[in-house]
């Protein structure tokens, strides 16, 4: 009798998960059926900070194919908000004098918001998206657009990149800005790890450590003072990011150390950054 | 004026922490600001002289206006408050949720209203936000009132906002755009 009433609860807790599984996968299966438009993405890490982008939204056409181009865009992020070679903000405009009063602070440096790049951002989004986009005259039209800052070949690169990119699945973490930063207080500095996502999968995550002197553990890496735990540390960190985005999974082993700081710091950042 | 005060300076605290991130750059320049808004305290002149803690921006349904946010009970320097004197101030900016169009043409707009007990809430200002794909691009902010928004000799205003972004023929029914920025109101 005690037997069965065990097998009983058994099968209740089963059938009680299986319902959980099912919920959960009804609600990612509603919002891949419902949307209505694929992006498709090139990506490039320009330098050590920077992931430049370049995506094409397509809409559906009458056959319900993907197939009807309803928008480019064209930006890049610092992930970790290193490069301070720039100011970074959003402008606001008093309408009534259309002068410039104020900056608003941004969750992540990006090219429309830096003060160096936002002009010469905008003149590409701008272009691709007006009439006047052939092309067939895309270097010359780059050209006349007189970028200051961001150099035309590399868009002509992405661009060129992003038209032979498949066609992808939409990703769990849509439900998420397609690019943010967090960072997280811990005993001896400061945890902070950024991302970018493509199509609702995670395509680059950037992990690092902030001392309290303010100096990052990827740069420490770079000089001759790094110690061996602080190596052990990187090394592990570009494994885990690597990881991350193959895996598509955000759960990290218990196994899984830092010598420079508490895991528990990094389990918390990423549930607070990214939702599943 | 100086628990008013202190609000302020608290504010500016929670910048350095957490918002401003651990940019050197931005935390000796918020150092630098609470340190000459302390001396400016201390000498009687004030700049926010009020202003709320930071509120999380809404998760919205695309197309629909939120109901109220959290309303702030902000008190100006002045003898009475003016619509001149409100100051909304957005930070944490990110992009929309992932699942929603990405659109040149999608807008936000930030309504500041200031509580009025016998008549209609005023409108104060709007601020309206344009987007490039998915992120923030700009704001205007245009400004619905001049003068008074108290009665003669109130210097409290009881101010909250209420938010709307605009939906994109493509846009999943159900999705909302996730909470995209953090607010804080404040009076001078």
């Amino acid at each position: 009798m005690k037997k069965k009433a065990a097998i009983l609860v058994v099968i209740i807790i089963i059938f009680i998960f299986a319902i959980f599984i099912c919920l959960k996968n009804q609600k990612n299966n509603k919002v891949k059926e419902d949307l209505n438009f694929l992006d498709k993405c090139a990506y490039e890490q320009v330098s050590e900070n920077w992931i430049y982008y370049f995506c094409i939204s397509y809409l559906k056409d009458e056959n319900k194919e993907f197939k009807v181009i309803n928008e480019y865009d064209f930006g890049g992020y610092d992930l970790l908000n290193k490069d301070l070679s720039d100011e970074y903000g959003i402008p606001v405009k008093d309408k009534k004098t259309g002068e410039i009063i104020d900056y608003m602070d941004v969750n992540t440096h990006g090219l429309l918001y830096g003060k160096k790049t936002r002009e010469d951002t905008i003149k590409i989004i701008d272009y691709f998206n007006s009439p006047n986009f052939k092309q067939e005259n895309l270097e010359e039209d780059l050209k006349e657009l007189n970028l200051s800052n961001i150099n035309e070949n590399i868009v002509i690169k992405l661009y060129n990149k992003c038209l032979k990119e498949s066609d992808i699945t939409f990703g769990k973490y849509g439900e998420n800005p397609f690019v943010a930063t967090l960072t997280h207080e811990a005993l001896n500095g400061t945890v902070e790890v950024g991302y970018i996502l493509y199509y609702g999968n995670i395509k680059f995550l950037k992990i690092d450590f902030i001392y309290k002197d303010g100096n990052h553990l990827s740069d420490i890496i770079k000089g001759n003072d790094a110690t061996d735990k602080q190596i052990e540390d990187y090394n592990k960190i570009l494994s885990l990011e690597e990881k991350i985005v193959f895996t598509q999974k955000l759960d990290l082993d218990d196994d899984f150390e830092f010598n420079e700081f508490d895991i528990a710091y990094l389990k918390k950042l990423l549930s607070e950054l990214i939702e599943e | 004026m100086f628990s008013n005060y202190g609000r302020f300076v608290k504010y500016i605290c929670y910048k350095l922490t957490k918002e401003g991130g651990f940019d050197m750059k931005k935390k000796i320049l918020y150092s630098v600001i609470a340190l000459c808004m302390m001396c400016i305290g201390l000498s009687g002149a004030n700049a926010w002289y009020t202003i709320t803690s930071s509120i999380a921006g809404p998760d919205m349904t695309p197309g629909t206006t939120t109901s109220k946010g959290k309303t702030g009970s902000l008190d100006s320097a002045y003898t009475t408050a003016t619509a001149e004197n409100t100051v909304v101030l957005f930070s944490n900016l990110k992009s929309i949720n992932s699942s929603l169009v990405s659109s040149n043409s999608r807008r936000m707009y930030g309504y500041l209203y200031e509580y009025d007990v016998a008549n209609s809430d005023d409108h104060v200002k709007t601020y309206t936000w344009t987007f490039k794909g998915r992120a923030l691009d700009s704001v205007t902010i245009t400004t619905h009132l001049t003068g008074n928004i108290e009665s003669s000799g109130d210097n409290t205003a009881e101010l909250y906002m209420k938010f709307l972004t605009t939906k994109i023929s493509g846009d999943p029914s159900g999705t909302k755009t996730g909470s995209y920025f953090t607010y804080a109101m404040g009076m001078n």
